[in-house]
């Protein structure tokens, strides 16, 4: 399927560089270079992943993501940013961009995420069909509806906690390095990125363990990982 | 408790009733003193012919002079009843009866009033020859002050040229300048003072008034000076009123401005430094990176046409391994500059650093063979940090990438980590070639290895990934130091503080 992509980008040097990697990888790219420029693109057609550089002439990448957002939710954003230290907001899902790349990036890295991307979002079709519903302890994840039940009680959790644990949970009791857990619930894993992933357990025991500050069901292996134990042993009083 | 001090409107009011106090008593004094010649003139003038007179009217007197020391004559009598009677008439006069030679013959009193025996002729005769008056005389009752008086000459007998004597009559005697200071004084003072505090008063009043509309401004000027001093809390608290305040106040100001110019100087200098290191260490890997694709460009490839395809490739990854490089060192300046700057936002989270630790150490195991990295010693268990999940990685990080980059191959580094007390200990080792100097130094005495910079003798900036691990490690309350290593290489000691239970 020949996928459209849309790129926001002021500076003309990157946008012809990501064009030369994006349409070689077999994508069909439209360029904006300002951020009410994009805004009205958004209008006009729906794409199927948006590139977004954050500091823009017009309005900027915040502004043009609120926008796609309220047009359309489920379309993926790739944050392109020049300061590392916005990739908490970023990832923070405050606007729900599903991944950044700081400048200076690799072009072949960021289509590597871009690949990642979309095959995640068929994956999760096929793995929503095959087994809809997985449980441990009090809790039931519904892959169908993309949502976690303590109960009768739905648990928030947002698009990447929600695919953390539904990899945790189809592979119980087995250790999962960082860097395993990045490529395969990610999609990729890139230096100065990884530490994404200890906020996102520490997020999900938030969630899921009685007690956050004695986890028992995701479990550090010193050395090794990360381990989902589905019945943890009763905590000894 | 802070002492009270009088303000600077309340000195300047006290200074104001001093000097109109003064002034007053001056002025009291001088008008007294004018007064007093004036009304010792005019008695003067006012009986200027009196002693003439009674000596036109009574000139039995003179022949007091022709029977010396006959006080039993008949004459005598008489002349002593005539004294006597003057001396009822106008009790502030004393009459003399002088010699030839200005002795005094006669007077009326007690005996031995008379302790000052002989007058002063002169002021007689210039009495006589009509001098500018008030003219003073001599005293025979002898207080040593110069009093006013009226005289006449007894008229010469026939024959002969000196006069016979003088009626000599002091006009201000004891008892009238007695009368004249109870009665006076009194009322002179009283009526001084009362005048004096009524000028005081209004004055003051006014002085008051104007005073602190004049003193507005400076008052302002002392609260804000002082609101300025209570905010910054740099000075000491000032003493003394708003003018000595504000003095002090811009004294310490003086002394900030100038120090901070010699900051500012000093980190302009830095800067400057700085910039030259950054603009080295960048020209280096783009001039080999521009090398590189220019080669490509031109077709000018190393080897025979046959490799053309492999040497294409070898060039390009030594262009790319450039330009990573280019890429690493502009990611550290800049998030080195985010974590100099002023106030540098943390996104503090709760997070276990013994998953961090063991994570780290697991990137670094993966697709590298050389040096190994490895965890050493027995599970820390659970250790809570509260703080920025992305900087501790990066010091973690930077400080496992130093320790890469100058082990020898095949020579492990070594991560641990332990509780120790409140704190968590990470030591990183490797048997490298250990520190710089400068470096090893600025760690041990825990000085910023940023300010100044340190400069490589290549002309680069050094330890820039150690300077980020060191900042990140004082940002959260820790510290970066080097530990001794006997058998060589570096240990390096992170110690951070751990989230409260």
């Amino acid at each position: 399927m020949n996928r459209q992509l849309l790129l926001v980008e002021d500076d003309d040097a990157i946008a012809q560089a990501l064009r030369l990697h994006l349409e070689e990888a077999g994508y069909r790219l439209h360029r904006e270079a300002d951020g009410q420029h994009a805004m009205a693109a958004i209008d006009r057609q729906r794409y199927d992943l948006v590139l977004l550089d954050l500091m823009l002439p017009g309005a900027d990448g915040w502004e043009v993501c609120r926008h796609l957002r309220a047009r359309h939710a489920d379309v993926p954003v790739i944050m392109l940013t020049a300061r590392s230290a916005e990739a908490h907001r970023v990832l923070g899902l405050e606007l729900g961009a599903d991944d950044y790349v700081a400048k200076p990036f690799s072009m072949l890295e960021l289509v590597a995420r871009i690949r990642a991307l979309f095959r995640r979002i068929e994956q999760l079709g096929q793995a929503g069909a095959a087994a809809p519903e997985l449980r441990f302890g009090p809790f039931r994840l519904d892959t169908t509806r993309r949502e976690l039940l303590r109960g009768d009680e739905p648990v928030p959790l947002t698009l990447r906690e929600f695919d953390l644990l539904h990899f945790l949970l189809k592979h119980p009791g087995r250790p999962f390095s960082r860097g395993e857990l990045l490529q395969r619930v990610w999609g990729a894993g890139f230096d100065g990125y990884e530490h994404t992933v200890n906020s996102h357990i520490n997020r999900l025991r938030s969630r899921i363990e009685d007690d956050p500050r004695e986890p028992r069901r995701v479990v550090t292996v010193w050395g090794v990982g990360y381990r989902f134990d589905p019945e943890p042993e009763a905590p000894r009083p | 408790m802070k002492p009270a001090r009088a303000s600077f409107t309340t000195r300047l009011l006290l200074v104001l009733a001093l000097l109109l106090l003064g002034y007053g008593a001056f002025v009291a004094l001088t008008a007294r003193q004018f007064a007093h010649e004036q009304a010792q003139e005019s008695l003067q003038r006012l009986s200027h012919g009196l002693a003439g007179h009674i000596v036109a009217q009574w000139p039995e007197l003179t022949r007091a002079d022709r029977a010396p020391g006959d006080g039993t004559s008949a004459d005598g009598a008489a002349r002593k009843a005539l004294l006597q009677m003057l001396m009822t008439v106008n009790p502030g006069v004393q009459v003399y009866l002088l010699d030839a030679d200005g002795r005094v013959q006669h007077y009326i009193g007690e005996p031995g009033m008379v302790r000052q025996h002989q007058v002063d002729l002169q002021a007689v005769r210039d009495f006589l020859a009509g001098a500018d008056l008030p003219l003073r005389g001599t005293d025979p009752m002898g207080s040593g002050v110069a009093r006013i008086f009226s005289a006449a000459m007894f008229p010469p007998r026939a024959g002969d040229s000196r006069p016979p004597g003088y009626l000599y009559v002091v006009l201000d005697g004891a008892a009238r300048e007695q009368v004249a200071a109870q009665v006076g004084a009194d009322r002179l003072w009283q009526g001084l003072a009362w005048a004096a505090l009524a000028g005081l008063l209004v004055t003051l009043a006014l002085g008051v008034f104007s005073f602190r509309r004049l003193s507005l401004p400076l008052r302002h000027l002392a609260v804000q000076m002082d609101g300025y001093r209570q905010r910054e809390a740099a000075a000491a608290a000032p003493t003394g009123d708003e003018v000595q305040a504000l003095a002090q106040a811009f004294g310490a100001l003086r002394s900030r401005v100038e120090a901070q110019a010699e900051r500012e100087h000093r980190q302009m200098a830095d800067h400057r430094e700085m910039m030259a290191s950054v603009a080295h260490d960048l020209r280096t890997p783009l001039t080999a990176l521009h090398g590189h694709l220019e080669a490509l460009a031109q077709g000018a490839l190393p080897g025979a046409p046959a490799d053309a395809a492999g040497a294409r490739h070898a060039v390009m990854q030594a262009a790319l391994a450039q330009s990573r490089k280019v890429g690493r060192l502009s990611q550290q300046l800049f998030e080195l500059a985010a974590l100099q700057s002023g106030d540098p936002v943390l996104q503090r989270e709760r997070f276990a650093l013994d998953e961090v630790v063991s994570d780290a150490v697991q990137k670094f195991e993966v697709g590298r063979a050389e040096p190994p990295v490895m965890l050493q010693g027995v599970p820390p268990g659970r250790l809570e940090l509260e703080g920025d999940l992305q900087l501790i990685e990066r010091a973690l990080t930077n400080l496992i990438d130093n320790a890469v980059r100058h082990a020898p191959a095949q020579q492990p580094v070594r991560v641990s980590l332990r509780r120790d007390g409140a704190l968590a200990e990470i030591v990183v080792e490797d048997s490298g070639p250990g520190l710089p100097g400068e470096l090893q130094e600025r760690l041990v005495q825990g000085q910023s290895l940023r300010e100044p910079p340190i400069r490589r003798l290549s002309g680069g900036i050094g330890g820039l990934g150690l300077a980020i691990a060191q900042r990140v490690a004082v940002l959260h309350g820790g510290s970066l130091r080097p530990l001794p290593a006997p058998g060589g290489g570096t240990r390096l000691c992170l110690l951070l503080p751990l989230a409260a239970p």
